[in-house]
């Protein structure tokens, strides 16, 4: 196993490498560059700008430097925009008080995931149980919902729904912390001066009050497909004969439910979680330009419009990255619950 | 002709040569202030003068960039450093930094003397040395991004000198009207913050984002309390400004500014709504919504349409395609273009009917504004428009398509900027338009890096016809100059007029214009001869003017005092009189 483990992670490189190449010709595949716009301004100011990001180098050059400088001392360029190493623009810029990209990724992508099982299994399971019940109608109706709603209409019905029918911004009080008066906002993390305050139960429940919105955008849709998930697998080993056997010998439906069929409905689901991890962190995308959170994906889209091309290419291997981890991760899983599965 | 002539008291002193003195009085030694601070009347305060302390917040359209006031080039970033830093004068001809300013007798140069006992945000005092570094070793320097053609006449930068601690020397190799506009546009640098980046060559990359904010200091309302990229800036007001109310208060009234960052139009709107933000500059799609809630303390303000940003559309009279050459070149096409233009439809379709029609090129009103009366109107007629086409012998076939003479349908790819729905929704209904007079315009949204390419990345460029929008700066008739002169670097209806192939005379005529109003600074004369520049355009009609935007502000009267607008989504005016009620 753990042969197999050093393999695939040796296989990663040669994979990133060549990811890199891809994001390398698609930045430079579009038309114009960082610099482009300054063109309007003058030709000088356009030329010195190319000449200082080394944009006038040829392609293998600027390819190669960028590559060399990750292999010898991990540094990935420099944001053209910002003028600041990528790694910090990408994933750290910030502070302990408001937090990083990096660090607000990783607390929605986990925390959506982890939330969309906790709820979507039980709530699979007794969609499975109650089949053709108008629970499991029910149940059905709220999966074809989610589905169906594009991400960004969801995240901005639910902010019209928050200011203009409930009002929340008349929801004011006087925060002991802040010594002001503070009224509930929407969008972003925190309201008012809570970004750089000192962290508090104050300021962790003006944050949950702010990514509630952002948890029921992302994990809307996950919850809902793996809501389908567990029932279709559910209702798959509900109808095998070993069940009906564990019935006739008279075991209560409880532990027919829970020990003999979620038990076996359990394996693919568990190897879903791998390839559900990539899958949180591209949608929380659209999350963070909606509901404007400062997560990674954001930074990353701001780059990509901009041509800022090492943080666009870095964000891209980042992503590679992450979706190469999460089959990894998906293999291991099943081999670790189906002891019949191994790897050579 | 009507002009609107807005002259302004300290450049008629300019052009006298007198004096352009500041109103400032003497006040009881206040911490922070200094010995002859400038006094803002309360004729020019909305709401009269305000009191002191607060908060207001405003939401900034994306994460500043830079805090580089000379290196930044886009909007999120001057919203910040505008509050930040203050020129030597201001753009309406007053002394701001400089207490009193004098011109010389042949018009070349400009004496600057700065206000007595003047400090930067964090406490330094403010002497010439600091002037002539952020003009000779900052603006003019090679390799910095800066603005170099604001301040370049006749191929030259001015000559800067310090004559003592206090007093400026400017002289520009000929006299230059520009140059009170080049001054007004820069911002005064501290030295002791800067000169080291400058050593090193590296004052491009000088505060950049992640810099400590004590190590940056201007001669703004504001200075920097803290950044937190992807959420919000913060600003604190700068003890040391340098400005005050009659009553002798100390501006700003405000302490703080915080600024989020909010990237979406939709989403700006509702926290505004939500009463999270004091200022909102709406889109006119947003009107209605924001009356309605004028019962919640909401005001919302139409200023007059600027006449700075050009909407146009463009046709390339350098075009590959040897008929369409000839016919971009031809007057009477470009002005059946001008009659097939639905101005006021456009207007209702992207404005909200919040808008103006526009026949010729605009001048800021700081200068004067063109008002029309005697340009020659091309209000939407399609009769007109199809008559020229005939007269130029593109006779519609038996489908209604017109055809050159060598049976080529007259057929031509009108570019936009991809994502701009404005842009698009105008090229799509001139190419309906034109459907109707038999000539086929192929709209073709692309993204803007390639529109820019297109239109200036290679001479001749190789767009044939394109629906854009051009900002105007701050609306010195100098920076027309790279639009409307020749050689100028926006020339790209015609950059074969720069290496003097084919010059109609008119474009001559406009080249000379346009240099001799450059050094010319007797106000009559200069507007005289933007007077002619303009008619000649509004005549020739090189672009076709479509239309400009009316300024929309809305923000919380019931909360914030003495609002005066923005500029840019995010750029407040007046900042340091806004008070919180």
């Amino acid at each position: 196993m753990l042969g197999y483990i050093l393999r695939r992670l040796l296989y990663i490189v040669p994979l990133l490498l060549l990811i890199s190449v891809i994001a390398f010709l698609v930045v430079k595949i579009e038309p114009g560059n960082f610099c482009t716009p300054l063109r309007i301004q003058s030709q000088a100011l356009y030329q010195r700008c190319v000449a200082s990001t080394g944009m006038d180098r040829p392609l293998v050059v600027q390819y190669g430097k960028w590559l060399w400088g990750i292999v010898t001392q991990f540094n990935f360029g420099y944001s053209f925009q910002n003028q600041q190493p990528v790694l910090r623009q990408l994933f750290t810029a910030g502070s302990w008080q408001s937090g990083t990209p990096l660090f607000w990724t990783l607390v929605l992508s986990l925390g959506t995931m982890l939330l969309s099982w906790l709820l979507a299994v039980p709530l699979g399971i007794y969609a499975a149980t109650h089949r053709g019940s108008w629970r499991d109608w029910g149940v059905n109706l709220f999966s074809y919902v989610g589905l169906s709603i594009p991400n960004f209409t969801l995240a901005i019905a639910l902010l019209w729904l928050l200011v203009v029918v409930f009002q929340v911004g008349h929801n004011c009080w006087n925060s002991a912390q802040l010594g002001q008066t503070v009224c509930l906002g929407v969008s972003g993390l925190f309201d008012g001066d809570f970004v750089s305050a000192p962290w508090s139960l104050e300021k962790f429940l003006d944050l949950l009050w702010h990514l509630w919105p952002a948890v029921l955008v992302i994990g809307a849709a996950n919850l809902a497909t793996i809501v389908r998930y567990v029932r279709s697998e559910m209702l798959d080993v509900l109808g095998q004969p070993y069940i009906q056997t564990a019935r006739a010998k008279g075991l209560g439906e409880r532990l027919v439910t829970y020990k003999h069929a979620f038990k076996n409905a359990l394996n693919p689901l568990i190897s879903m979680l791998g390839y559900w991890l990539p899958a949180m962190f591209e949608g929380t995308l659209v999350a963070a330009m909606i509901l404007q959170l400062p997560l990674v994906e954001k930074v990353y889209w701001t780059a990509l419009r901009q041509g800022d091309q090492y943080v666009v290419m870095t964000g891209l291997l980042f992503f590679s990255a992450i979706l190469i981890g999460g089959n990894l991760l998906s293999d291991l899983l099943l081999a670790w619950v189906n002891p019949k599965i191994r790897y050579q | 002709m009507k002009r609107q002539l807005y002259t302004i008291a300290a450049l008629v002193g300019l052009i006298l040569g007198l004096i352009g003195a500041s109103g400032s009085v003497s006040f009881a030694q206040q911490a922070g202030l200094p010995a002859s601070p400038l006094v803002v009347p309360a004729t020019q305060m909305p709401d009269g003068p305000g009191r002191s302390g607060g908060t207001l917040t405003i939401d900034d359209t994306d994460n500043p960039k830079t805090f580089n006031p000379i290196t930044e080039q886009e909007s999120s970033s001057s919203a910040v450093t505008s509050l930040l830093n203050a020129p030597l004068i201001n753009t309406s001809g007053q002394g701001a930094v400089a207490q009193a300013f004098e011109v010389s007798a042949d018009q070349r140069s400009v004496t600057l003397t700065l206000r007595k006992g003047i400090r930067f945000s964090d406490g330094t005092p403010v002497t010439a040395a600091d002037v002539v570094f952020t003009l000779v070793n900052v603006v003019f320097n090679p390799s910095v991004n800066s603005d170099k053609a604001a301040w370049q006449v006749a191929g030259q930068f001015p000559k800067v000198a310090a004559l003592d601690a206090q007093t400026i020397k400017i002289t520009a190799p000929v006299a230059f009207s520009g140059l009170l506009s080049a001054i007004a546009s820069t911002p005064v640098l501290p030295k002791h913050l800067l000169a080291a980046a400058v050593q090193a060559g590296a004052f491009n990359a000088a505060w950049g984002v992640d810099t400590d904010p004590t190590q940056i200091a201007g001669l703004g309302p504001f200075r920097l309390k803290s950044f937190t990229p992807g959420q919000q800036v913060i600003l604190e007001r700068n003890p040391f400004y340098w400005k005050v109310d009659e009553n002798g208060t100390q501006l700003p009234y405000l302490n703080e500014i915080r600024m989020p960052i909010v990237s979406d139009d939709n989403v700006r709107l509702l926290r505004f709504s939500n009463g999270q933000t004091d200022i909102y500059p709406p889109r006119p799609e947003d009107i209605p919504v924001l009356r309605q809630q004028a019962n919640q303390g909401v005001s919302v303000l139409v200023q007059q349409a600027g006449t700075v940003d050009l909407n146009v559309i463009a046709f390339n009279q350098d075009a590959a395609d040897p008929d369409l050459r000839a016919l971009f070149r031809d007057l009477r096409f470009r002005q059946a273009m001008a009659y097939a233009a639905n101005r006021q439809g456009m207007i209702s379709a992207n404005l909200n009917g919040l808008g103006e029609a526009r026949f010729g090129p605009g001048i800021a009103s700081t200068f004067w504004i063109g008002d029309q009366a005697g340009f020659p109107s091309f209000s939407f007629n399609l009769q007109k428009a199809a008559a020229l086409l005939d007269q130029i012998g593109l006779v519609p076939d038996k489908n209604g398509l017109r055809h050159f003479a060598d049976g080529k349908p007259v057929e031509f790819t009108l570019l936009t900027v991809q994502g701009s729905t404005v842009l698009t929704n105008d090229a799509v209904l001139f190419s309906n338009d034109l459907a109707k007079i038999g000539v086929k315009a192929d709209v073709r949204p692309l993204d803007l890096n390639a529109v820019i390419d297109q239109l200036i990345g290679s001479r001749p460029p190789q767009y044939q016809a394109a629906r854009i929008s051009l900002g105007g700066g701050d609306g010195d008739p100098n920076l027309l100059r790279s639009i409307y002169q020749s050689s100028g670097n926006l020339h790209f209806w015609k950059f074969s007029d720069g290496s003097g192939q084919e010059v109609p005379a008119w474009q001559k005529q406009v080249d000379q214009l346009l240099e001799q109003q450059a050094q010319t600074l007797d106000l009559a004369t200069r507007a005289d001869l933007l007077d002619q520049f303009q008619t000649i355009v509004a005549q020739n009609q090189p672009l076709i003017f479509l239309y400009n935007a009316q300024g929309l502000e809305a923000f919380r009267s019931d909360r914030v005092g003495n609002f005066t607008g923005t500029t840019g989504s995010a750029t407040l005016l007046n900042p340091e009189i806004l008070f919180r009620k």
